[in-house]
This record gives structure tokens, sequence and C-alpha cells, in this order.
């Protein structure tokens, strides 16, 4: 017979053939739907249910890091200015004056923390920071939960911190201050701007300041900050270009030049900080609200007022151009 | 494969080299037994996983220098009220202690980053000390066994691995942007990749050892 010429295999080879195949087929298609899940939990399964948020939800990344892989500071020291020896004259600090309470927040910490959940003049105030956005705000709630406490979730939306809120697990990019997913979707956390300013002028100009102290409960290396550094201006910092994709784009200034972005009545607008510099002071109308951009010369940064009956602050930050127009492509520009 | 009769063989073929690798598998211990029982191989081991295991501490961040002296001041320990298995990224955990011996060294320790590393120093230590081992006693074979040399490389990469996005920044933003996207969803199976592949290249080591000297 033809097939006696090659022997028949044996069965109980074929089916450890078959056995080995099958178990590479459940490992493969099992590392699959992780991966799938995975992808998922990053992006469109969590979307939201009226649609208001989809874009942003589905822009939603994973940073790297997992659930409070970057740990936010919940107990947060503070040391007086003469006990400082962690920082140089040139380390960028976010200034904070709030309920009669002076305090600073020092950039090299923050930058491996990005939250630190605090309370300040008997509020409690969570004070945040994304590297990658440039982009440092104060929280204070909504408008009936006023003792809300943020972690960091891991994952980005236009390159920007997502948070998640303790009590419901909501998640909120930081720039927006708004909840694009769970429970509270739609709320909005009322705002308080932080100043960016150096060490040593900080400190000249408020001695008696509380700075937040490297008893962080993580161990990790202040000295160095992953993205770059802003004393020698390299990096992420300076580099064009962003590491996470955004929504929108716009080239009118460099992705990393530095924009005060205000909101009021409903709109934005965008100033560049370098123009409040060389003009000390501009005005503008953003949503009908009468604003004023102020340079302050001893911390050499800028504050942003609304123009009513008296000054009071407008909700304002600091933030990286290409970030300010990821999440407000509708933004007026001040040029 | 176009009756049934071509797919039972090559079916059986699997099965075959199924058969192989767990003969394989279940020859390493007995071959490190032979190669480990002579001190300079024994020696191998130590030196080749200590420089894996300090590499891989360094590379995601656990063990850092400065030339500048930049921890200057800093207090010699510092103890973090942390659980031991607090992750901060796929297999890589909250240090527990920082120790600042001097101005120009930091060390956080975490033990599962440690007996993470230690295990992958393990493997690769071994497949060197076989390495070596072959290139010793294989005589007549006129090509030495260097291939434990490689096991290191995958130790390395996906150390670096761990700490993706920070890794990646120091390539410039513009190459960690376009990297980003794809090893940032791997990174869950960076290390157990390194282990398949570090093991796998222990297995092969001992395989050609035996080929090459017929004992072991």
């Amino acid at each position: 017979m033809e097939g006696s010429a090659r022997s028949a295999p044996g069965r109980r080879q074929v089916l450890k053939g078959a056995g080995v195949l099958g178990g590479l087929a459940v490992l493969g298609g099992t590392g699959g739907l992780v991966w799938r899940a995975r992808q998922d939990t990053a992006g469109s399964a969590s979307a939201s249910a009226n649609g208001e948020f989809d874009d942003l939800v589905e822009a939603t990344t994973s940073g790297g890091p997992g659930k409070d892989g970057i740990p936010s500071i919940d107990d947060p020291r503070f040391v007086t200015v003469d006990e400082v020896d962690y920082l140089d004259d040139d380390d960028v600090v976010f200034g904070l004056r709030y309920g009669g309470e002076v305090r600073a927040y020092p950039q090299p910490v923050l930058v491996w923390h990005e939250i630190v959940n605090d309370r300040v003049g008997g509020d409690r105030l969570v004070v945040t920071y994304c590297p990658l956005t440039g982009t440092t705000i104060g929280f204070t709630g909504t408008g009936d939960r006023d003792d809300m406490t943020f972690g960091t979730t891991g994952k980005l939306v236009n390159s920007n911190l997502l948070m998640y809120d303790r009590e419901t697990d909501s998640e909120w990019p930081q720039v927006l201050g708004t909840a694009i997913t769970g429970p509270l979707m739609g709320e909005v956390l009322r705002t308080v701007p932080l100043v960016w300013t150096t060490w040593r002028a900080w400190r000249e100009a408020h001695p008696d300041s509380a700075v937040l102290s490297l008893d962080t409960g993580a161990a990790r290396d202040y000295t160095r900050d992953p993205y770059g550094s802003y004393p020698n201006r390299s990096g992420y910092y300076v580099d064009e270009g962003t590491l996470f994709p955004v929504l929108h784009t716009d080239d009118r200034f460099g992705d990393k030049e530095v924009v005060l972005g205000v909101r009021a009545g409903g709109e934005q607008l965008a100033i560049p900080k370098e123009l409040v510099r060389q003009d000390r002071s501009v005005e503008a109308d953003v949503g009908g609200v009468a604003i004023r951009a102020e340079w302050d010369e001893g911390l050499a940064t800028a504050r942003v007022w609304e123009l009513g009956n008296g000054l009071e602050t407008a909700d304002f930050m600091d933030a990286m151009w290409f970030a300010w127009f990821a999440f407000y492509p509708d933004t007026e520009v001040m040029r | 494969m176009s009756d049934p009769g071509s797919l039972a063989r090559w079916l059986a073929g699997v099965g075959d080299v199924g058969d192989a690798l767990v003969r394989a598998v279940a020859r390493v211990p007995q071959t490190l037994r032979t190669v480990l029982a002579r001190r300079p191989y024994r020696g191998v081991v130590l030196i080749a996983g200590s420089v894996v295991l300090l590499l891989y501490l360094v590379a995601i961040g656990d063990l850092a220098a400065s030339l500048s002296g930049r921890w200057a001041g800093s207090p010699t320990v510092q103890f973090v009220d942390r659980g031991v298995f607090d992750a901060r990224a796929p297999y890589l955990f909250e240090p527990l202690l920082a120790l600042y011996p001097g101005a120009h060294l930091a060390v956080f320790v975490s033990p599962v980053n440690i007996a993470l590393g230690a295990v992958l120093a393990l493997l690769v230590g071994c497949s060197l000390a076989v390495a070596a081992y072959t290139a010793r006693h294989a005589v007549a074979c006129r090509r030495p066994g260097y291939s434990g040399v490689l096991a290191a490389a995958p130790a390395f990469l996906l150390g670096f691995a761990c700490c993706v996005p920070t890794f990646l920044l120091v390539l410039g933003t513009g190459v960690a942007a376009s990297l980003m996207p794809v090893l940032v969803p791997l990174q869950p199976v960076f290390y157990p990749l390194a282990l398949v592949l570090v093991g796998g290249t222990l297995v092969w080591s001992t395989r050609r050892l035996r080929a090459l000297t017929g004992a072991g």
C-alpha cells in the first residue's frame, strides 16, 4: 500500500499536539480579552450616558501607572520657610492664599504626587497639578459637597490628569473640573487659583508661608523631575509636541507656551502670559464679564481678576497652550 | 494539510515538540546541579546575577546615583507607611524605605521589586553560567555557547519598560510620543514576557550543553 511508506502518527502524539495548540489558543485568547478589557477601561467602556462627554471619554488613555499608582498626598505636612532645605532658589512653587493662610506647594514634590488633599482655612481644598499640561488648580468641591477628596486614575484625557473622587469614583479631567463619568457626571468643581513662581520669590514675598514638606507618605526621589526641568528649561516642558493624543490642536502658539486660561460667563479666553508680562495689565471681556490680568513683579507671575463691585479673583489657570485649546477649541484668544 | 493524515502528522509533530520541551525543562535542574557544583560557575551566577539585579533596580528607579551629590542633607533612613503590595504600575511596587547612604546614592527599597528583579537576575546568572560551562567543556564545538549572554538583553529591556513613560522621555518627547501608544498597553505583559524569554534562554542553553557534551 502506498500509505505504508510513511508510518502513521501515534494517536497519543496527535492528541498532545492538539492539546498544546489548544492551550496556546486559550492563553492567547485570554490575553486578548485582558488586553481588550484594559483598553475598554481606559476608554469607551465607561462612556457617559447622555453623550455630552463621549468625545472626552473616548479620548481617555492609560498613562502607564495604575489607579493611585501616582499617590496623592492625603496627610500633608508643612514646614516653615526657615526649615526648607530641599528647594533651590529657582525651583518652581505653586503659591496659595486662601482663608487667611499662605501656603507653597513645591513643583518638585507635586510632580510625583499630582494631588494634595489638604485643608486650608478650615475648608477642604484639593491642590492638583498635572505636569503634562502645566496646570495647577485648587478645588473646594461641588455645590453641595464640600469635603471631596481625590486620587489619580492613572489615565489621561487630552494629556491631562484624570482624577477620581473617592466618594463616588466619578472621573474628572483636571483642566475641565467637570465629572465626565460616574454618578456626579456633569457636576462642576469650584476652583481656587494658584500662582506659579520661584521658591526665592515666594519666600521673600511670604516669609511666613507654610511649605509642603517631603513627609508625603511615599518614598520618591524629589531631587529629580522625570519629565524635564523648569529651572533649566529642558525636556518635555520645552519640547514641541505632546506625549499622548489630544482632541484639538492649534499652531497659533507653541505647544508649551504658557497662556492664562480664563473662564467666565460660559466662555473662555486665552491670554499669553508673556503678553501680560510685557503690558503689565490687560483687560478683556469674557462671556460678558470684564476681567483684568495683572503682572505681579515681585513673584514674576500673573493673576486675573473679575471687575465688578471691587476685584474678585477670576477662574483662571496657567496652562500649556496645547492643553487649553484641546479642552476649549472655541476659546477666544488675546494676541 | 489537505487531508486528515497530513493534519494528524502535523499535530503529532507539535506533540513531539511539546515532549522535547518538557524533557528539556525537566533536565534543567540536573544540568544546573552539575554546572553549579563547580565553584567558578557559582561565582558567575553571583556576579552576573548581582549586576543584572542592580541594573534592574536602576531601570525602575529604585536605585539612583548622583555625581553632583544631590542627596546631601537627606536623612539616612526614611520609613514609609505603605503596603508591601501597593502597586505603582504593573509589576512595579511602592518602596517601603528610602536609604541615603551618602550624598551620591539613593536606594528605594521595595521587597517585591527586589524579589521580581532577583528572579530575573537568577535566571540570567544561571544562563550565563551554563554558557560559560559549555564554552569551557564543549571543546569539540568550534562555536562556544555565548548564547547565555543574550539572556541579559530581555531582562534589561523589560526592566526599562517597567517605567515606560519616564524612561521613554529620555529619548525625547517626539520619540516617546510615537512609542507610547504601543508600549503603554503592553506594559502588563513586559515582566511575564521577560521571564519567558530569559527562562527560554536557560532551557535552550542547557539543552545545547547536553547536546554538545552528552552529559551535564
